[in-house]
């Protein structure tokens, strides 16, 4: 059996009856293979392959909401703590919108980033707001920034209720795996969020190109290859359209990161159908007044309690 | 962690009914100094709970350095509004722990960042 990582090749002859396991984070990183051909070479001797069988043990799920844990774990936490650091030197600009809405924001009012990523959208609201981040990694880089912050799940949170004036959730909604998550999301809004504060929600579009047939920034080919993994669901390439709206979105990154094992990069996303987002912002109650508009690849909710 | 952020917060462990204040047994403590902004001050007067910062202070080994009263909204001392400043963002926990009033669940706190998640069996 032949193993691989980052350049280092390793061969092992594996003895008749005997079982290895791969654990912890070198399921990601180190891919192994038996390597087609008619001999091996233990020790200098040549000895003749017989039938060699691989079994792969892999455990399903059949409960929706174990399902919605395990996906949302390994595929949206692991992988942002994994990538956190190439990740955030890749996250330093504001979205213009973000950056409207959180201008507009008296300096008096409090603010809670739920899913504040490296912490890029506190940093001009600093002392009046606080991040709450479920990748620790990603959370110390906030915490090296200065940016006040906890790691927490944005469907069940620590905060009491009605405590701050406005809330934004950017690029956070659509890494939610179950409708439920969805709205539990956005119920966690509503609930925290004072009578006559506002939120602005955003998520990917799978639509990425607008009415006017101007391709967002993100799709600017239409070169689509289908590929699936093990999770059986499509994994997306970069700047196409998205082929279904429950995908895998890998992570580029720098060069420096290149290295390592692509499947450790794959981010699980629901990319929303225009008025999704606006229907469960319904569904989750709370909300005085709901908006939804199309930019540049995504759907922007505005929402006021 | 700020006692702003401490104030905040809640147990959200399910099945209790005594969440705040979350109990702090501090490690280390520091404190960082901030821009004073008197309108912020009097606009949270109205939303924490002041007894439970008053008691945090304790925790972290500030007491006795706020009003015993809670000021109102439009109070305009700006020694007042100061020494609540200085409690809300200038006191921060940097380790220890904020433990759940009721389930005495224990939540750690690293590097000032609070580590708020539950595992399966608690949400």
């Amino acid at each position: 059996m032949d193993f691989q990582r980052a350049g280092n090749k390793f061969s092992c002859d594996l003895k008749q009856r005997s079982l290895l396991i791969l654990t912890g984070e070198s399921r990601y990183s180190w891919t192994h293979q038996i390597t087609a051909r008619k001999n091996d070479f233990p020790n200098g001797n040549v000895r003749q392959r017989r039938n060699r069988i691989s079994l792969t043990f892999r455990r399903c799920v059949d409960d929706e909401e174990e399902a919605a844990r395990i996906i949302e774990k390994n595929l949206v936490k692991n992988v942002y703590d994994h990538i956190a650091d190439d990740f955030s030197a890749s996250r330093y600009k504001m979205w213009p919108l973000v950056e409207e809405f959180v201008d507009k924001v008296p300096k008096d009012h409090f603010v809670i980033d739920l899913g504040c990523g490296n912490g890029k959208n506190l940093l001009k609201i600093r002392d009046h707001g606080l991040g709450l981040e479920l990748s620790s990694n990603l959370a110390r880089i906030c915490g090296e920034r200065n940016i006040e912050v906890s790691v927490g799940d944005c469907t069940k949170t620590q905060l009491r209720d009605e405590i701050c004036d406005v809330v934004i959730s950017i690029a956070v909604l659509h890494h939610m795996s179950t409708v439920k998550r969805r709205i539990e999301a956005l119920k966690e809004i509503g609930r925290i969020l004072r009578p006559g504060g506002k939120a602005m929600v955003t998520s990917w579009a799978m639509k990425q190109k607008s009415e006017k047939g101007k391709t967002s920034n993100y799709a600017k080919k239409e070169n689509s290859e289908k590929s699936t993994n093990s999770a059986h669901l499509p994994i997306h390439k970069a700047r196409t359209n998205f082929e279904a709206q429950d995908v895998l979105v890998p992570f580029k990154g720098s060069k420096e990161g290149k290295s390592t094992d692509p499947a450790a990069k794959h981010r699980f996303y629901h990319v929303f159908m225009e008025g999704e987002m606006k229907s469960l912002a319904l569904a989750a109650g709370y909300f005085s007044e709901i908006e939804e508009i199309y930019d540049d690849g995504n759907y922007v909710l505005f929402l006021r309690k | 962690m700020k006692l702003l952020t401490h104030n905040m917060m809640q147990s959200h462990v399910k099945g209790i009914s005594r969440r705040f204040p979350l109990l702090i047994k501090p490690e280390t403590v520091r404190v960082v100094e901030q821009e004073f902004n008197p309108d912020f001050v009097r606009r949270m007067l109205g939303r924490i709970e002041y007894e439970a910062l008053q008691q945090a202070m304790t925790w972290l080994g500030h007491e006795g350095k706020l009003p015993k009263d809670c000021p109102s909204e439009d109070e305009n001392n700006e020694d007042i509004l100061k020494a609540i400043h200085h409690a809300l963002l200038e006191v921060e926990m940097v380790e220890g722990k904020l433990v759940c009033p009721e389930s005495g669940r224990e939540f750690p706190v690293k590097n000032g960042i609070p580590n708020m998640l539950l595992n399966e069996d608690e949400v």
